[in-house]
């Protein structure tokens, strides 16, 4: 795995597992989009797995949305939350919606768009994630461990360990100033710290 | 059986603490390995987890 913070782009040579599959079959729909949340700390090797992947999408009007819907059709997906594109458009205004492979309702897709500061943030910063001849955008590096700890403070302790699995494993290459500057945006710095302290390194060292 | 709650919350913690350890031995596996090595061993968890029609 390279990453290169000034190209905003990750080069991953991993194994495609089927979840990652069906993420790069949706996006590949898609003219501008991000992934954040969960799924960004399970593409970079994160052990655990999921049922929806979060995505943020621009804002979009009903022929915009329109559109989508039929690509999204055609190319054997489905909203498990109605099948009419009308009342799926109302839907998604106030609510994120979700889009699985037809008859098989997980993983899904969570779609969801950008509203709030810290989702136009990720969208802007994307970065690029190149795995063999296929590329998908993930939320900053930063963003998603001050997100995640965000997140955690509802008491979801699966939150703090996506954080710090990017944490570790990015450490030197993550912009700390950036990143503390959002901790303080989030009011996170317990969090933050819980995140770092060291447990014991009970297991064993890696050469 | 009487329930010891601080007994309980102590076990939990110290649960979320090994597993908070524990990723940090697996990040590190993952920075020091290489992706096709790591990422076989993930799919193994993450594809168990996919529906069989997938």
């Amino acid at each position: 795995m390279i990453y290169n913070p000034t190209k905003k782009e990750i080069i991953l040579n991993r194994e495609l597992s089927k979840l990652d599959k069906f993420v790069i079959d949706f996006c590949n729909l898609l003219d501008d989009y991000v992934l954040v949340s969960g799924y960004v700390s399970i593409i970079f090797g994160r052990s655990r797995g999921t049922e929806d992947v979060d995505l943020l999408i621009p804002e979009m009007n009903s022929e915009e949305f329109k559109k989508l819907w039929k690509k999204v059709y055609e190319n054997g997906f489905e909203c498990v939350n109605t099948e009419n594109p009308k009342e799926a458009f109302v839907l998604f205004k106030e609510h994120n919606i979700r889009f699985s492979r037809k008859g098989v309702s997980v993983p899904n897709m969570e779609f969801k768009m950008v509203k709030k500061w810290f989702d136009e943030y990720s969208l802007k910063d994307k970065i690029s994630v190149k795995i063999g001849n296929e590329n998908l955008f993930v939320s900053p590096l930063e963003m998603q461990i001050a997100y995640k700890l965000n997140l955690s403070k509802q008491g979801n302790r699966k939150d703090l360990e996506d954080a710090k699995h990017i944490y570790e494993l990015f450490g030197e290459k993550i912009n700390k100033d950036e990143l503390n500057r959002l901790i303080e945006e989030f009011g996170v710095k317990r969090e933050f710290e819980i995140m770092r302290k060291d447990y014991g390194n009970k297991y064993r060292r890696i050469k | 059986m009487e329930t010891n709650t601080e007994e309980l919350n102590e076990e939990i913690d110290k649960n979320f603490q090994d597993r908070l350890d524990f990723i940090k031995f697996w990040a590190k596996y993952v920075k020091t390995h290489p992706d096709k090595e790591w990422s076989k061993q993930q799919n193994v968890v993450i594809d168990s987890q996919m529906p069989k029609r997938f």
